[in-house]
């Protein structure tokens, strides 16, 4: 009985001093919300993993102090940060989030996941004087935007501008591709975890493929997810297939798949998976962009002859999570 | 209704099957020449050498094995439908009233969250989990101190329900990213899988069953007349009655490992046999497989063919099945129950 009643009166404490603190900054979120945040943030949950990847992406991982149910399971996130595994799991986007779980960790800020009942959780945060906010980093140009307001609540402008250029960087030489004539643009068809589940317009995946110098033939279709029947992938034609890195099979089977025979892409041979072993750069996350430029460099190789692929990839997993890609990777397989 | 005149009904039934099956050959998204494949078709039985047609290529490995999927599965969901409104004498009986169908879903998915990849671990899943469902059911029902058929029905519901929260805790402990979009791109139903493989697995169930069905039929008339007629009849009613579940069970497992659920089909088509034929199950049990073929085949037409993308076929079904069985509940009140 004691014991509630001296968490009541925290409860209550913690509130008081929400209200009369004035070392916080206000931070306008991704849906609209203004969030006073206190300055110095030193206990941060995060409730999805595309949140946990950008904490990551400034360097703040040991600040976390819950993490979603999937990030602890997250291969990227372990090789860097090993201690990962024993924080709290508060929830999940699917499932929602625990507020008990939360509040008895007593974290200074919560990053929550868009969409699903996303305001309705911050409100309830927020009647317990919990700061929250929520991200949305569901296409490219959300990714950049997450990335700075992540820096600007953690307190970290000049880092998330160094994270920043890197974005930049791929997307200067993104242009090459970008603005090709119609008709050297490749017919490219995106598959998710089966090969006749892909995407229309409105996802991250359509934008890859256009800024690619490609053409997805679903765009013209419908939005979000769409399932298709072999005929209509016939029909379409596609002078490149890409899986995503999780899709569920291999490339050899397609590849002899007698149904696909005349297929342009796969009479080429031109399928192949999304990298990277360590994560999706299919998914929305920062590494998007090194999925889109090896997109486009595997479907334009001839644009690209000077561009130091592997040097690029390095750097920017050196720049966002202070290890190069080949040495994960050596840690990976290792 | 006289026997000549049932007898012509189902003539003509089958006559609309194959006419109906022969246009849908030719109907799709991708347009074939007809003249084309019937010189290939030449070739193919002349000499066995590959093809080289795109067309062909299209025809074969992709429309047809589909076409007669849809067909099989059609026919085995009407039969197995009639089958069940006559062993628990309930006209509301249907392939998910006893757990088959949700248990062959949690086979899926299970089969999916265990990574079982390959041809037969979905299907095997499927089918175990089916029969486990059916087993369920049957047992408790007969432990159950209630007397009667209803019994079956109810136990059947409890079973639906506890696999039905199994599937949905296979989705909760599920990668978000990995293996659920795939489970629920496989229960979500529809055909756009279907090959050669899943006809062969669909018609290596589906002719025995079909088969002891049609030898049953007899018995299914004396069993829904009541168990005092049937036994007073000579049938043993207890053996009959878990053999024809057994064999409906082994029926419906693949066509939900290859399609998932696809809902009022088994439901709606015993009625409407019931109603063009009568209700002696001589002509209405193949009556009613054959007009589940023909119905699911023009209803799988619009879900293929009327957007570039695949109309799931659940929702074909119920949008087309679920008014016109609310039709037969309010005009027809001779659906063969009332007699």
């Amino acid at each position: 009985m004691k014991k509630y009643f001296l968490f009541f009166i925290f409860i209550i404490l913690l509130m008081l001093t929400t209200l009369f603190s004035s070392d916080f900054v206000i931070v306008r979120d991704m849906i609209g919300r203004e969030v006073k945040v206190p300055l110095n943030v030193e206990r941060i949950i995060t409730t999805y993993k595309p949140a946990t990847q950008f904490v990551f992406a400034l360097n703040e991982q040991d600040k976390l102090v819950g993490v979603d149910d999937g990030s602890s399971r997250e291969k990227l996130f372990s090789y860097i940060y090993p201690e990962i595994k024993n924080l709290t799991p508060v929830g999940s986007k699917r499932e929602g989030v625990n507020i008990e779980t939360i509040a008895s960790l007593h974290p200074d800020v919560v990053i929550l996941f868009p969409h699903n009942e996303a305001e309705l959780t911050a409100s309830k945060l927020e009647q317990l004087g919990i700061a929250s906010f929520v991200i949305n980093p569901e296409s490219l140009e959300q990714i950049r935007e997450t990335n700075i307001l992540l820096g600007k609540v953690l307190g970290l402008e000049e880092k998330a501008r160094i994270v920043d250029e890197q974005f930049e960087n791929i997307l200067n030489i993104l242009q090459r591709t970008k603005n090709l004539p119609n008709n050297q643009k490749k017919v490219i068809y995106f598959a998710n975890s089966e090969l006749l589940d892909t995407v229309g317009e409105g996802l991250l995946q359509n934008d890859m493929i256009e800024l690619a110098g490609g053409i997805n033939p679903a765009a013209m279709n419908k939005k979000g997810f769409v399932k298709i029947s072999p005929e209509q992938l016939i029909v379409w034609n596609p002078d490149m297939v890409v899986t995503s890195q999780l899709y569920r099979g291999n490339i050899d089977d397609l590849l002899n798949d007698p149904k696909y025979r005349y297929v342009n892409a796969f009479k080429n041979k031109e399928v192949y998976r999304f990298p990277s072993e360590l994560e999706p750069w299919d998914f929305p996350s920062p590494s998007s962009y090194l999925g889109m430029l090896w997109l486009a460099i595997n479907a334009h190789p001839d644009l690209f002859t000077d561009i130091d692929y592997e040097q690029i990839v390095n750097d920017f997993y050196y720049t966002l999570y202070g290890i190069s890609y080949n040495e994960l990777l050596n840690k990976a397989n290792n | 209704m006289h026997i000549q005149s049932q007898r012509k009904i189902l003539t003509l039934l089958i006559v609309l099957l194959i006419s109906v099956f022969i246009i849908s050959l030719f109907i799709g998204r991708y347009k074939i020449s007809i003249s084309d494949i019937l010189t290939n078709m030449g070739t193919r039985i002349i000499r066995e050498e590959p093809i080289n047609s795109n067309d062909w290529n299209v025809f074969f490995y992709i429309r047809l094995p589909r076409i007669i999927l849809v067909t099989i599965v059609g026919a085995i969901l009407s039969m197995t439908g009639a089958t069940y409104q006559s062993v628990f004498r309930n006209p509301l009986a249907s392939p998910s009233i006893l757990g088959v169908s949700a248990g062959s879903a949690f086979g899926v998915a299970l089969g999916i969250l265990l990574n079982k990849e390959g041809l037969l671990g979905p299907y095997l899943f499927s089918f175990s989990f089916g029969l486990i469902a059916v087993f369920l059911t049957f047992y408790i029902s007969v432990w159950s101190k209630v007397k009667g058929v209803t019994v079956l029905v109810l136990a059947g519901m409890a079973v639906t329900s506890f696999f039905n929260a199994g599937v949905s805790l296979i989705q909760y402990l599920a990668d978000p990213y990995e293996k659920l979009p795939n489970i629920v791109f496989w229960l979500m139903g529809g055909f756009n899988r279907a090959g050669w493989r899943e006809v062969y697995i669909s018609l290596f169930t589906m002719v025995p069953g079909i088969i002891i069905l049609l030898i049953l039929r007899w018995h299914l008339n004396v069993m829904s007349m009541g168990d005092e007629e049937a036994i007073s009849m000579g049938v043993n009613v207890k053996w009959t009655r878990i053999l024809l579940i057994f064999v409906s069970t082994v029926m419906i497992a693949p066509t939900v490992a290859v399609a998932g659920q696809v809902t009022w089909i088994g439901l709606v088509t015993p009625h409407i046999a019931r109603y063009i034929i009568g209700a002696n199950h001589r002509y209405m049990l193949p009556a009613a497989g054959v007009l589940g073929g023909i119905l699911l085949l023009i209803m799988d037409n619009i879900a293929r063919t009327l957007t570039p993308s695949e109309i799931p076929i659940s929702i074909v079904t119920a949008f087309i099945g679920a008014p016109f069985f609310v039709y037969l509940l309010i005009r027809r009140r001779e659906s063969g129950w009332n007699q």
